[in-house]
């Protein structure tokens, strides 16, 4: 299932969540949908869930206009808000029941391939207990009692159990330890080799430099780019480390003047040498046939990290 | 749908049920005084009829008259308990529904399962009605038994509605065994004709009647006087004149303007024959009820009843338990069902608010508000009869909570008002964005 913004807007009052946005996440991508605080992802995504009303321009998945016929896909749709609230005063068993009996109809076995909804609830106790013990949740506890980061595992599990064929994540990995985090994450990417797509919301750099295929940077409620990580990382700047002689120096600020390369970084400064990191748009032949004429000690050319891509985006 | 009904029920059954409870314990406990008000009925009766008591009681929808009956006395703390106190809650409730969804962010999760707006606003207010019946169910099961409980010590009681033109004419054909027991006297039938009197002059739609006499305003200007028809009479045959310039200020007729002072006096000698003679076989008759039952049923009950024959005339005609009683349970029903109905208007005008608006996270607390200025409006303004018309913005003006009837068509208009608002609620719910945080 395609995910496709198209012009999409949204004004609080006067303020602007996300304004004229155009995007499209492909069937069975894997994307990641990075951006500052106050960028517009959650206002993204809540109009992507038909949570908010476009101001003007719409969302669609699977081609179906969200803010209109939005309960067409919902059974194909999972959705984890970023803050996980839900009903306090249930133990976690009696969520999970619920949560099944709202998908135990004829229809939605019909769409799920199976001849009877009794069927698709085993399927769906089958895929939460995996689930449960991945993720090592106590079921038999009230949910208002659980810690944040064991909130999130049942948001989790409830956005995935109905086996929904497109996921959506608002910054999942927020609030649980490194652990859990990896054994969400590998969930998610198991569930894409299967072949659902996956919309992920993060703070976490590493995270979507590592499990993502594409990403997207939002500013501003717009789209920065849209890219796939590998053409990201080789299209933008690379990163060069030289370490040269202190008074070989001048020479180098000769070379990043004429190749247009800026002083990113010193890292270290020895006795006699220094060492530091260009940052430049240059292609890697390029780099490397300008810099046969320095005398250098060290050298080594790499792709930034998407952090590094961040901050050059963002400030 | 099921599901979500059910979900909504389970949720809110406890405070709902825990209302029921504080608000039966608080009947239970007002029930109890209802001994010492029946022995210290004729006391009570003269205090709370003073001016100032009969407006501060008006204000509180009490009629003095009622409370003395056993369900006039429920319903006097009905009225206040079940219809404010659970017209406020269920008000609060349906705002809830929906507004705390949002609050909590729970809307975020809901709103993603594979149900439609339109069906979750549906299941919401379906669980809305299953918990009001719930509660009043509770209401009139605890209701019925603190008052069953009290029944032996309540006074006998009319009931105007059960008064079919069947059963009076059956009193009129059995009633001679009691007739005899009945005692007349002279206060007896003075108070009938008053009473006659006064019926007439209130049924009457237009000031002046056929004969071109405007009788309310004559009857007005006699006064006090009225009470005594002998010594009106008298008074009149011996000052003539000043009575007949008084007659001419209420006269529209031509003819009876043009009245001299001979056949005035002519005429009041007429009247006075004919009124002693009325006098002289009301007070002789054997057979009161034969000859005068169906002028004025109600007054013969309750001469009936003042006199402790209510055993002979059941005995006489079985078919009068059902219409003089001491527990009216019948009335009982009618007062709870115009609550509820009320209750079920406000709920819905809640679950509207909280629908409708888009911050809506004050819209329990505004409901709340509302329904408490509803009442008051009623109740206070209400009881000021140029301004009674206001009793008809409220909900609360709709309901007949004495007991006396249920107006079926009222109800149902304020019914179909409050669904009007329900479905305005629904399509804005359909459409706007949920409130919860960004």
């Amino acid at each position: 299932m395609s995910i496709i913004f198209e012009q999409a807007t949204k004004y609080y009052g006067k303020a602007i969540g996300i304004k004229a946005l155009d995007l499209v996440v492909k069937q069975g991508d894997f994307f990641g949908f990075v951006g500052p605080n106050g960028a517009g992802k959650t206002t993204a995504i809540k109009l992507m869930m038909n949570l908010l009303q476009p101001s003007s321009g719409s969302v669609y998945i699977d081609d179906v206009d969200t803010s209109r016929h939005f309960d067409k896909i919902k059974a194909s749709v999972g959705f984890m808000p970023s803050d996980a609230s839900l009903y306090g005063d249930l133990t976690v068993e009696a969520l999970l029941r619920f949560n099944r009996n709202l998908y135990k109809t004829d229809a939605i076995a019909r769409l799920k391939g199976v001849n009877h909804p009794k069927v698709f609830e085993e399927m769906m106790i089958k895929r939460e207990n995996d689930l449960i013990d991945w993720l090592n949740i106590d079921t038999k506890k009230k949910f208002k009692a659980l810690s944040l980061g064991n909130k999130k595992k049942i948001a989790f599990v409830l956005a995935v159990a109905h086996y929904p064929n497109v996921i959506i994540l608002d910054e999942p990995t927020s609030g649980l330890d490194p652990l859990i985090q990896e054994v969400l994450m590998s969930t998610l990417r198991m569930l894409h080799k299967e072949g659902n797509t996956i919309f992920l919301s993060s703070h976490t750099l590493s995270e979507v430099e590592n499990n993502c295929r594409t990403v997207g940077l939002i500013k501003s409620g717009q789209m920065l780019e849209v890219n796939t990580i590998e053409a990201l990382k080789a299209n933008s700047l690379k990163e060069i480390t030289l370490t040269v002689a202190k008074r070989q120096f001048e020479s180098i600020k000769k070379w990043a003047i004429d190749n247009e390369a800026v002083l990113y970084d010193q890292i270290k400064e020895y006795e006699s040498t220094l060492k530091v990191v260009y940052h430049t748009k240059a292609s890697v032949t390029q780099i490397l046939k300008s810099l046969g004429e320095l005398t250098l000690v060290d050298v080594s050319i790499d792709s930034p990290s998407l952090e590094t891509l961040f901050m050059h985006y963002y400030l | 749908m099921f599901t979500l009904v059910l979900f909504e029920i389970r949720k809110r059954i406890k405070p709902v049920f825990w209302m029921a409870l504080a608000i039966v314990s608080m009947v239970a406990i007002s029930m109890q005084f209802y001994p010492t008000i029946t022995e210290n009925m004729a006391l009570l009766d003269g205090f709370l009829s003073t001016g100032m008591m009969d407006q501060v009681l008006g204000a509180f929808n009490v009629e003095v008259a009622a409370m003395k009956s056993l369900v006039g006395f429920f319903n006097t703390y009905c009225t206040m308990w079940v219809m404010m106190v659970g017209g406020v809650f269920f008000a609060y409730v349906g705002a809830d529904l929906l507004s705390k969804e949002e609050r909590l962010g729970t809307i975020d999760y809901l709103a993603l399962k594979p149900y439609s707006r339109v069906k979750i606003y549906l299941s919401k207010w379906l669980s809305l009605q299953a918990l009001i019946l719930t509660f009043f169910i509770v209401i009139t099961g605890v209701g019925w038994g603190s008052l069953k409980l009290q029944e032996s010590r309540a006074p006998w009681v009319v009931d105007e509605n059960a008064l079919t033109e069947e059963r009076i004419e059956q009193v009129v054909k059995q009633g001679d065994s009691i007739s005899a027991n009945i005692v007349i006297d002279e206060a007896i039938f003075s108070a009938y004709t008053n009473e006659m009197l006064l019926k007439s002059v209130t049924e009457q739609q237009e000031s002046v009647d056929t004969a071109g006499i405007d009788a309310k305003g004559l009857i007005d200007a006699f006064g006090d006087q009225m009470q005594d028809p002998e010594a009106l009479f008298d008074a009149m045959l011996s000052d003539p004149d000043q009575y007949l310039a008084l007659f001419k200020n209420f006269v529209t007729d031509d003819a009876l303007s043009q009245l001299d002072r001979a056949s005035f006096i002519e005429a009041v000698h007429e009247e006075q024959d004919k009124y002693e003679n009325l006098s002289q076989d009301f007070i002789t008759t054997d057979h009161i009820l034969r000859d005068y039952f169906k002028t004025n049923p109600e007054f013969f009950l309750n001469l009936v009843i003042e006199q402790n024959l209510t055993k002979d005339l059941f005995n006489a005609v079985p078919e009068m338990k059902k219409v003089i009683m001491q527990f009216n349970a019948l009335a009982l029903l009618r007062a709870l069902f115009n609550m509820y109905m009320v209750t079920v208007v406000l709920g819905t005008l809640g679950m509207f608010m909280g629908g409708a608006l888009k911050n809506n996270a004050a819209a329990p607390q505004q409901a709340l508000g509302l329904t408490l200025i509803f009442y008051f409006m009623n109740s206070i303004l209400g009881y000021e009869v140029n301004l009674s018309w206001i009793k008809w913005l409220t909900p609360f003006g709709y309901a007949e909570t004495s007991g006396d009837e249920i107006n079926l068509a009222r109800l149902m208009l304020l019914f179909f008002v409050a669904m009007l608002f329900f479905i305005v609620g629904g399509i804005r719910y359909k459409k706007r964005d949920f409130s919860s945080r960004v």
